[in-house]
């Protein structure tokens, strides 16, 4: 009977473990709610507290590496388009009708970096551990993989039943936290429920935020050639 | 060019935007519409010499494919101007048909061809001719002169390359005089058959996985650099453009570290018309160009930039520095911005601040002023000789919807 019970035992703590998800696979799944996998379009809108004008992106993203963005308002920035390959980034600057080499890290518009926009998936450039877990979520720490990445860290917290983002924390190099995000507004988008509202707010400047709202999100394909400096003219 | 001409195209202008962008039949329409004005006041001379009105229409046409890794696209672009100190004109900026698909893009007819990586001077931009009436107008979407061009890019992985071929090129244009000289009208460019005047060219880009992008490019071409010979015109001197076929060969190259860019642009022409001043006689000689430059951008899109010149022939070397300073201010409304470019072995120095108004959605404004002092004179002139002691304010509005 003693060894049945250890037989139960073992055979409870196999199947418990079989079935505890890793931080990687939480992390791959808080990406599949924030975006369609692979290729994608969206359409976001920027407001932030240090600009008056509302900024509109046109975004086209083919997997986790190239990005084009195209910006539609305000009209006087219009054709000013941006390109990511890898981790590295270009403007397009209509007076020069030339792609020009920016760093990931510079500012798109308010609070918003270039990467926050065109670069969205996690799993792929962040090792996950876990840090926290209480019933109903997850707290995430992730590193940067890979020099040049939008932040080098980041703390995310993840709703455990749907694996839902809900706030992260975007931190420095020496783990000072810079910015952060909320992820709100949970709407159907391109076949899931998806957030279509995300704050990100200045750390220590609190007064200074950013809202980055989806308006059009679907699953496409592109023609690779799309993501080349020289079509940056021809996306103006 | 005549203002019934102009009006024809304002009308039509209003009549493609008021299309807006729409879908028809999955053809997709998206019209973009500009207007501005440009006014250039020689403060030394005391005179207006632009006082310019014109209008932008670009009309860009998305055709569907049957795969969606194919594209289709047509654009076209005119700009028509009035100029109540200069000429009125009415010129296609762009007139081309694009194929696109997951390794190849072709583009055929008028358009523009950027290549180079560095700022204010561009000595690697070869593939179009510039128009040089207004030699402090340092915007290369007003200055390139677009040429019928067909241009093919392969794209495989990271590696880039391109082949263009400008069957019918065109010469730079010329102010009406310089230094009171009359420009003379330079000779077409025209051989005796299409292959003998064409210009052609290659470029071959790689981006590593460091984020070092290199491109190497050859180009076969007349000479952009503007160089003169002085030629009886009625019975005074004038001055003649020399223009003559050349090869240019350089190499261009960007790399990012976090908030630093690092860039780069070296040409060597080879066989190419020479004039370090227009005084002097010109002559043919082989000459090298570098200019090595970097970005720092810091809180706020405070962006401070550097930049070392060097030219580089038989007989002389002539080097420069060049600085600019930015930042957006007043919720972004304003971005001031201060550019010096100094010689080092050289008289030149040339001074311009510059701020930007964006005063809504649509309209911006931009303010500047170039300063040429005659600081110090050195025995060998810079690119600025005959401007000395020269200032003028330049303004330049734009409304776009």
């Amino acid at each position: 009977m003693k060894n049945l019970s250890y037989f139960f035992a073992l055979a409870l703590f196999i199947g418990a473990s079989s079935f505890a998800i890793t931080p990687p696979e939480i992390i791959s799944n808080a990406d599949a709610i924030r975006n369609p996998s692979q290729n994608f379009h969206l359409k976001v809108a920027v407001t932030s507290t240090d600009t008056d004008d509302q900024s509109i992106f046109d975004v086209s993203i083919q997997g986790n590496t190239r990005t084009l963005i195209r910006t539609l308002s305000p009209a006087r920035d219009k054709g000013r388009n941006m390109l990511m390959l890898e981790e590295d980034m270009w403007s397009y600057l209509p007076t020069l009708k030339r792609a020009v080499r920016v760093s990931l890290s510079q500012k798109l518009t308010g609070q918003a970096a270039n990467g926050d926009i065109s670069r969205m998936r996690w799993a792929e450039d962040y090792e996950a551990t876990l840090t926290q877990e209480t019933p109903k979520e997850w707290v995430l720490h992730l590193k940067g993989k890979k020099k040049g990445l939008t932040y080098d860290q980041l703390d995310v917290w993840v709703e455990k039943d749907s694996f839902r983002p809900l706030k992260a924390n975007y931190l420095s190099v020496t783990g000072q936290t810079l910015k952060e995000a909320s992820y709100l507004d949970y709407k159907l988008m391109a076949g899931k429920q998806r957030p279509t509202k995300i704050v990100i707010q200045d750390a220590i400047k609190k007064s200074a935020s950013s809202i980055l709202t989806i308006l059009e999100m679907e699953s496409r394909d592109f023609p690779q050639s799309l993501f080349t400096q020289g079509n940056l003219s021809r996306s103006e | 060019m005549n203002r019934l001409a102009f009006t024809l195209f304002i009308l039509l202008s209003a009549f493609y935007r008021s299309a807006n962008a729409y879908e028809f039949s999955k053809i997709q329409w998206t019209p973009d519409f500009e207007l501005g004005h440009q006014l250039v006041y020689g403060a030394k001379e005391n005179k207006l010499s632009k006082n310019l009105g014109y209008t932008v229409l670009s009309l860009k046409t998305d055709f569907p494919t049957e795969s969606a890794t194919d594209l289709i696209n047509t654009r076209i672009s005119l700009r028509g101007a009035l100029d109540t100190q200069g000429p009125d004109e009415i010129s296609i900026r762009a007139f081309n048909l694009n194929y696109g698909n997951n390794w190849l893009t072709v583009t055929a007819g008028f358009q523009e061809i950027a290549w180079g990586e560095t700022f204010g001077v561009y000595i690697s931009d070869l593939v179009n001719s510039k128009d040089l009436r207004d030699p402090f107008l340092n915007d290369l979407s007003w200055i390139r002169i677009p040429t019928a061009s067909l241009l093919a890019q392969i794209n495989l992985d990271n590696w880039t390359l391109q082949a263009i071929v400008t069957p019918f090129p065109k010469n730079n244009q010329f102010p009406d005089e310089i230094n009171h000289l009359k420009i003379v009208e330079p000779p077409a460019l025209r051989r005796d058959n299409v292959f003998e005047q064409a210009e052609w060219g290659a470029k071959l880009g790689r981006l590593f996985s460091t984020g070092l992008d290199v491109n190497f490019f050859a180009l076969y071409h007349w000479n952009r650099n503007p160089v003169f010979a002085p030629q009886l015109v009625g019975t005074t001197i004038g001055l003649m453009p020399i223009v003559q076929q050349t090869k240019s060969t350089g190499l261009s190259f960007t790399q990012a570290w976090d908030k630093v860019v690092l860039r780069g642009d070296f040409v060597y022409h080879l066989q190419t018309p020479l004039q370090p001043d227009f005084t002097q006689r010109h002559r043919i000689g082989n000459f090298f160009q570098a200019i090595l430059g970097s970005d720092l951008t810091l809180e706020e899109n405070l962006i401070l930039g550097a930049q070392y010149h060097g030219d580089y022939d038989d007989a002389s070397n002539r080097h420069w520095l060049g600085l600019r300073v930015s930042k957006p201010l007043l919720r972004q409304k304003l971005t001031p911005e201060l550019f010096v470019f100094q010689g080092i072995n050289n008289s030149d120095t040339w001074i311009q601040p510059k701020i930007r108004w964006n005063t809504s959605a649509n309209l911006s404004l931009d303010f500047e002023y170039s300063w040429i002092p005659n600081f110090r004179r050195t025995a060998q002139p810079g690119y600025f000789g005959t401007f000395e002691n020269y200032h003028r304010v330049f303004s330049w509005l734009k409304y776009k919807f």
